[in-house]
């Protein structure tokens, strides 16, 4: 019994130890191999970096050229594609550098540059591969391929990203939101909030309120309708980055919205208004500081009227300085925000520990004694 | 007689050999789980991410919660370190914890502080009363406590908590620091997930031989000393590959107080942090995992981030450690006997099922079975049982497949971050795993029956700072 358990014992411990070599090896051979590829990398980039300049400068001659061309005729925009290059003949290995350098750079630039880079790319053919490859079978060629076109912002790839929406692999859907959000197509802004209310969610607001802001001023009309449509976090976001945009037309929306069921998309809401600044929704949003409403309204409502700084407001905040701390703190820095009105206000409770941590923080240079003031209400 | 003492010698190797197979089979499931998280991780596109996070209007405001006590040779470096940070919103709250060194000259000059004031609500009890507040003269995001010493670490972090403004709560140990970046890697799954992330650990790495400027790491090098060569390989095979398995596993019970984000109204409802605890990081998560079992069922995450990397110094000397190791094991054996009613109980899930049974008997016993073991050794010798061979066989056993895990753990910081740059320096910790694998392991498990025995009597134990001999700084 003794004699075969340990043969057991033995033959496992000559495996173990054998297996410790093998880690070991691996360990030295995939730092030997990593210090190569990185050397490879630097080589490669070298290579590819002037290229790249190269494209960029014959967009900027263009440019000039069309510049003066167009004000002899009064017209002409454009890329410069008349006088871009032939694609460099590079390795494979330095092609997918280049690729990758010029994708990533794109992402960066805006107009002509920007375009330059994607004519650049086209000439190689790497826009109609990332686009084929976006239905690959292979994950990590599907990832590839749409991050490429996504930094590249090209429109015509927006039914494709739209598609990979619905991607099995959480990256490729991150990636596919993202380069929607460059794209900055509104067809995509229905896809992008839909995801938000689907029953099984599964992408990252943050994300899609990210891509919805990159898309800037063309969402504005979706995002508006949104309002009426989504389903609540469809509404909140829409909302929200309505407001980020600080759209003016946006604001009648938002106040018939003010009045949403839900109050997470009541806070988004007014808080949007706020940062529009447009007075004329004040009335409303003074409202929403009642005390039925739940609390992350009420502070979302006193931070939006400080953003509006209508001193008609001054009243209705004092009346938060006597609740719980976040809704006094609240209240107060709105109050320091109103001018004269807000300051007569904040002076009258001063003896609420909120406002003369306001009070102080706004004349702490002057103040010869600093009170150091600590507890508080919970 | 004898033939009792026989039966028993037998029966207790029987036992012995049951419980290293079955640390090994739950060793090599959380490296397998480990390795699985990393490849998911090492496929995202991390840089997107963080420039995102940084770029997002919404990404919610932190605040970066630090307790100090005596904390001089490092406790300016550190806060360089976090305020330099690129996020978009955050402050630094330092409590310091009634210090009997200069820690607060060094920051006043450091930061040119002068008094501020500040409401701060009693959202969750503290014990020491605050003396004064300070913050940078020309403004800024840092916020510096002064308060009595209460002795424990749990309440300097809970002042910190209700001073804290954010909705995002991050601790940090005074005497560690931030790679570039950590802040947004941490809260990335708290950010992405809100509603499903609850907490996130960061990777925590001893700093010794580590080179600073001005609060950013200029090199890491491989400490010279065996003892910390043999920390390095530890610190990688426990909490960056131990903790990242459990990570997969959906079931982490400890997040380093060194480095752990969370959210304020999370901590706020339990209370705060256990004042009496010492092991007041894995308190609070075991804390979470019990209300949010109850409450949510399986709906939810505590999830470590490999991306993110906090530096703290490791003990250089043996008395330190031995120090270091049996207050852990003390704080350990507290958090579990607070949790026991969750043990073994179905509707605490993962929690009752698995993590505290795991913890109970390979964590927290697993050190009394070593040590027993060289006993067993002895008798079975003494009863003429011992089959010489056979007992170095199963010694090369065990130490075989302690090398597996180490080394394994090697290359896994070889294949995501890879910090030791050197040839040499790989050479040295793959020497160090040996020297981890054998000695130092059989040292640490008896300062941990010390710990658990310290536990087990309820011996009260005070925060106090570890020696320490502070970062090099490059000229």
């Amino acid at each position: 019994m003794v004699d075969a358990n340990g043969g057991l014992v033995l033959r496992l411990t000559v495996a173990l130890t054998a297996l410790v070599v093998l880690l070991v090896c691996t360990t030295v051979v995939t730092r030997g191999w990593r210090r190569r590829r990185e050397r490879a990398r630097t080589a490669a980039e070298a290579v590819a970096r002037p290229l790249i300049l190269a494209a960029l400068d014959a967009e900027n001659s263009a440019a000039e050229s069309e510049s003066a061309s167009a004000s002899e005729s009064g017209s002409g925009s454009g890329s410069g594609n008349a006088l871009a290059p032939n694609p460099p003949q590079v390795s494979p290995r330095v092609g997918r550098y280049l690729d990758s350098m010029a994708s990533a750079m794109a992402g960066k630039l805006r107009g002509g540059d920007r375009a330059a880079l994607v004519e650049l790319l086209r000439r190689r053919g790497s826009v109609d591969r990332a686009l084929r490859h976006c239905r690959s079978v292979f994950t990590g060629r599907r990832l590839r391929a749409v991050e490429l076109v996504g930094s590249l912002g090209l429109v015509e790839a927006v039914p494709e990203l739209a598609a990979r929406l619905d991607d099995p692999d959480d990256e490729v859907r991150r990636a596919a939101v993202r380069a929607l959000g460059r794209t900055a197509a509104p067809d995509a802004v229905p896809a992008l909030l839909a995801l938000l209310d689907a029953p099984q969610r599964r992408e990252s607001e943050h994300y899609i309120t990210l891509a919805l802001l990159r898309m800037g001023p063309p969402a504005v009309e979706q995002l508006t309708a949104a309002l009426r449509t989504h389903g609540p976090n469809g509404r909140r976001a829409a909302a929200k980055v309505l407001g980020w945009l600080g759209e003016p037309h946006a604001a009648g929306p938002l106040q018939a919205a003010l009045d949403d069921a839900e109050p997470a998309v009541r806070s988004a809401v007014v808080e949007a208004l706020g940062r529009i600044g447009l007075p004329a929704p004040a009335p409303a949003m003074r409202e929403l500081l009642r005390s039925d409403q739940p609390s992350p309204v009420r502070v979302a409502a006193a931070v939006a009227l400080g953003r509006l700084g209508d001193p008609r407001s001054a009243e209705a905040l004092a009346g938060l300085l006597t609740e719980p701390h976040l809704l006094a703190r609240s209240a107060a820095s709105a109050l320091a925000l109103l001018g004269p009105a807000g300051l007569t206000v904040l002076r009258a409770h001063a003896h609420v520990p909120e406002v003369g941590e306001v009070l102080i923080g706004r004349a702490d240079a002057e103040l010869p004694d600093l009170v150091t003031t600590a507890g508080g209400r919970s | 007689m004898k033939g009792f003492l026989v039966t028993s010698v037998i029966a207790f190797n029987i036992l012995v050999m049951t419980y290293a197979v079955a640390v090994a089979f739950a060793q090599l499931a959380l490296v397998g789980g480990a390795v699985m998280n990393l490849r998911r991780e090492l496929r995202r596109n991390l840089a997107s991410r963080k420039d995102d996070l940084f770029a997002h209007p919404d990404t919610p405001g932190l605040s970066v919660l630090v307790p100090a006590f005596n904390e001089s040779p490092m406790v300016a470096e550190c806060l360089r370190s976090v305020v330099d940070q690129r996020y978009p919103e955050f402050e630094v709250i330092v409590v310091d914890d009634g210090s009997t060194d200069d820690t607060f000259d060094l920051l006043r000059e450091a930061f040119d502080l002068v008094p501020t004031t500040r409401v701060i609500p009693q959202d969750v009890p503290t014990i020491g009363r605050i003396l004064e507040l300070h913050a940078p003269r020309g403004g800024g995001n840092l916020l510096v406590i002064r308060k009595e010493n209460a002795g424990r670490c749990a309440d300097a972090l809970n002042t910190a908590l209700n001073a804290a403004r954010h909705p995002l709560v991050c601790t940090l140990d005074a005497d560690s620091v931030l790679e570039p970046d950590a802040l947004l890697h941490i809260v990335r799954p708290l950010v992405e997930q809100p509603e499903e992330v609850v907490a996130a650990g960061g990777v925590v790495r001893p700093s010794n031989g580590m080179v600073l400027r001005r609060g950013t790491i200029e090199s890491v090098t491989l400490p010279r000393r065996l003892i910390v060569q043999a920390q390095i390989v530890e610190y990688l095979r426990a909490f960056m590959l131990g903790r990242i398995g459990w990570s997969w596993l959906n079931s982490v019970l400890i997040i380093s107080g060194a480095f752990g984000a969370f959210r304020r109204e999370d901590v706020v409802s339990l209370g705060g942090l256990h004042p009496d605890s010492l092991g007041q990081d894995a308190d609070l998560v075991a804390s979470l995992h019990r209300r949010l079992r109850l409450e949510r069922g399986k709906d939810y995450r505590v999830v470590i981030v490999p991306q993110a990397v906090c530096w703290t110094e490791a003990p250089q000397h043996r008395r330190d450690l031995r120090r270091q190791r049996r207050r852990w094991a003390h704080g350990l054996g507290q958090v579990l006997w607070r949790q026991r009613t969750a043990m073994l109980r179905p509707r605490y899930g993962r929690f009752g099922m698995l993590v505290l049974p795991y913890h109970v008997v390979f964590e927290m016993l697993g050190p009394v079975v070593e040590m027993l073991g060289l006993p067993a050794v002895i008798a079975a010798w003494w009863l003429g049982l011992l089959n010489p061979w056979y007992a170095l066989t199963v010694f090369a056993l065990a130490i075989g497949f302690g090398m597996v895990v180490s080394v394994a753990a090697v290359l896994a910081d070889e294949v995501s971050e890879r910090h030791y740059d050197r040839w040499r320096d790989l050479g040295s910790l793959l020497l160090a795993a040996l020297f981890e694998t054998t000695l130092l392991r059989v040292m640490m498990a008896w300062w941990r029956v010390h710990g658990l025995s310290d536990a087990l009597r309820r011996r009260r134990s005070a925060w106090a700072s570890m020696p320490r001999i502070g970062f090099s700084r490059a000229h």
